[in-house]
């Protein structure tokens, strides 16, 4: 996938994030690779996803962060979360 | 038929021998005909005893190995048959809950290098009417199937042949997506293109991957290989077993994280295919912890002029169709599974309850079949004969009086919940709590815009019982999902969990 490889060690960041959003805030986090239609998980908490609607955010250079129960978040928490993930990809890739 | 020179170098240039080796353990594949015989063998005169502890662990949700599968598909005992099926429905309830996905299959090409003697669409066949649809003929039938009937997921199918390759299969599915139609309540438009065509190398896999298909499908017709290399004459791309076998792989590969396999029951002894099958489930599972999201059973159905397929050699009786489908529903318990409209419309009725996810409804397998105002078939441009020809609202009332819900949900590939993560959404039963939910979301669309009135009567009590069943079993989610449902029956369209 062009632009969506990712490093082991952003990929163990990323889902170690995820597993804390998921039990600390009940908000389910997945990072996955855009092509066209698709978004395919690449990386996220193990196990359940909170069974919650489902946000899409497109994110630069193909990747896409799918949340489920956002709403749980206040916006400045959410804007948090953001950077933190766009600083985990920043890292480049594998 | 003579084969032209440039269609000759095409196909002398198909198939990449290292895309099969680099798969494989030395010279043997993932099909070992002595363990799957030696399996079949074991499982014969099975105990009770040891079927019920089969029973308990597909229950749970875990993949039968070759010989629990075996037993299974021994026991001849009719009460333990009983409870196998019974068994069979409940791990569907479990993983998928009680909802059915409809699909169309659209056929846009019928041109084929190919020459499978069962097949209608063999190179051979003059009696075929060949035809490849162009773009606008695409997006003509794409109007009907999601404008007017309200399908809103296809799959496409296309024979192998320059004139239909990945270039051209790649264009058809961005001409299906580009479509939208108005409807009554809100617009019609397919929301998810899965992909039936002949094994392709991983370059070209990663031009459909991009373009955003759903499910890439290759079914291996049979997994014994000597009858394989009866059927499909050397000398032919398709004459070659493991390029196909290794199909799946190079879809993975290319990063399709569905994948769909299936076997066409009718080739060799149905207990062996199966066997085939659940082996090929291990062998994804194990190579890239990806198993199969769906399997396809599809039986050997008349074509025009093709002697074969009106007496197959492995004929599949309805009882021994109705045992295969049990124990694969048991084999491979997180799986889709495809139940087409090949089958009759009163059989599929008894089959579905055995654990099928998923139907096809208004079919029309002619090539620009959808756009003709003739309804009848015609086997000089069809691959075979279907036994249903039932209309999508005749299915879905049908299955609303059954007590299912009728699902056109398509939010899994694109919301990540593909590969991977999807298996153990289905293994954990949260798929299914995700499928409950946006199944009601688009059963509401869908009534809405295209349901005639009886079937509308039908879905209404199956929404209302399914709204209540979710309130009480999901009440955390309930206010967000009635939010969802109001802004649905008010004309929004593709609101999902
Ligand atoms: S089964 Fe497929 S490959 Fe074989 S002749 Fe028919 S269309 Fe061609």
């Amino acid at each position: 996938m062009p632009g969506t490889s990712i490093s082991e060690k952003a990929r163990e960041t990323f889902s170690l994030l995820a597993e804390n959003l998921l039990r600390d805030r009940g908000v389910g986090m997945e990072l996955t690779a855009v092509v066209g239609r698709r978004w395919s998980a690449v990386a996220g908490p193990q196990g359940d996803l909170p069974l919650a609607s489902a946000e899409r955010l497109p994110l630069a250079d193909g990747w896409g962060l799918v949340l489920y129960g956002v709403s749980r978040l206040k916006k400045t928490e959410r804007e948090a979360l953001l950077k933190k993930v766009e600083g985990i990809l920043s890292v480049g890739p594998a | 038929m003579a084969v032209a020179t440039d269609v000759r170098s095409w196909i002398a240039n198909r198939i990449r021998q290292d895309e099969i080796t680099r798969y494989m353990d030395g010279d043997r594949c993932f099909i070992d005909d002595g363990a799957i015989e030696g399996a079949l063998e074991r499982g014969r005169n099975p105990d009770a005893g040891r079927v019920r502890e089969i029973l308990a662990k597909s229950l749970a949700i875990e993949t039968l190995t070759l010989d629990e599968a075996s037993c299974l598909l021994h026991v001849e005992d009719p009460d333990l048959q009983e409870e196998m099926k019974a068994a069979a429905g409940e791990v569907k309830r479990r993983v998928y809950d009680n909802r059915i996905v409809t699909f169309a299959p659209l056929y846009m090409a019928n041109l084929c290098v190919n020459n499978c003697v069962y097949c209608g669409f063999r190179h051979e066949n003059s009696a075929e009417r060949r035809r490849v649809l162009t773009m606008e003929e695409i997006a003509e039938e794409t109007r009907i199937l999601a404008g007017t009937i309200g399908h809103k997921r296809l799959i496409v199918v296309y024979g192998e042949h320059p004139a239909s390759d990945y270039d051209y299969i790649a264009d058809s599915i961005r001409t299906i997506y580009g479509v939208k139609v108005p409807t009554k309540r809100g617009y019609g438009a397919i929301r998810r293109v899965n992909v039936n065509a002949a094994p392709m190398e991983i370059a070209h896999l990663k031009v459909l991957h991009d373009v955003g298909i759903g499910t890439f499908q290759v079914f291996q017709e049979t997994y014994h290989r000597s009858t394989y290399e009866r059927l499909h004459p050397a000398g032919t791309i398709k004459g070659d077993y493991l390029w196909r076998l290794y199909s799946m792989h190079r879809a993975l590969e290319a990063g399709v994280d569905d994948v769909g396999i299936g076997a066409l029951f009718g080739l060799h002894d149905w207990r062996y295919e199966v066997l085939g099958l659940l082996r090929h489930a291990w062998e994804l599972e194990e190579k890239f912890g990806i198993g199969p999201h769906t399997i396809s059973f599809p039986r050997i159905e008349p074509a025009a002029n093709t002697p074969y397929a009106d007496s197959p050699e492995a004929v599949v009786d309805d009882d021994s169709f109705a045992r295969l489908v049990t124990v694969l529903r048991l084999a491979v318990p997180y799986t889709g599974m495809i139940l087409t409209a090949r089958e009759r419309g009163d059989l599929r009725h008894k089959i579905l309850p055995l654990g099928c996810t998923q139907v096809d409804a208004s079919s029309r397998i002619g090539i620009g079949a959808y756009a003709d105002v003739e309804e009848k078939q015609e086997g000089e441009r069809q691959q075979f004969i279907l036994g249903d020809t039932r209309s999508l609202d005749e299915v879905v009332r049908q299955l609303a009086e059954d007590g299912y819900i009728t699902s056109f949900c398509t939010a899994g590939y694109r919301c990540g919940r593909t590969g991977r993560k999807i298996m153990d959404l289905l293994r954990s039963g949260r798929e299914g709590h995700f499928c409950k939910l946006n199944a009601v979301l688009t059963f509401r669309e869908w009534l809405d815009d295209f349901a005639g009135e009886a079937t509308r009567a039908a879905g209404e009590k199956i929404i209302v019982r399914e709204l209540d069943e979710i309130s009480r079993r999901f009440p955390e989610v309930y206010p967000s999902l009635l939010d969802a449902y109001e802004k649905v029956a008010q004309g929004a369209r593709d609101i999902y969990f």
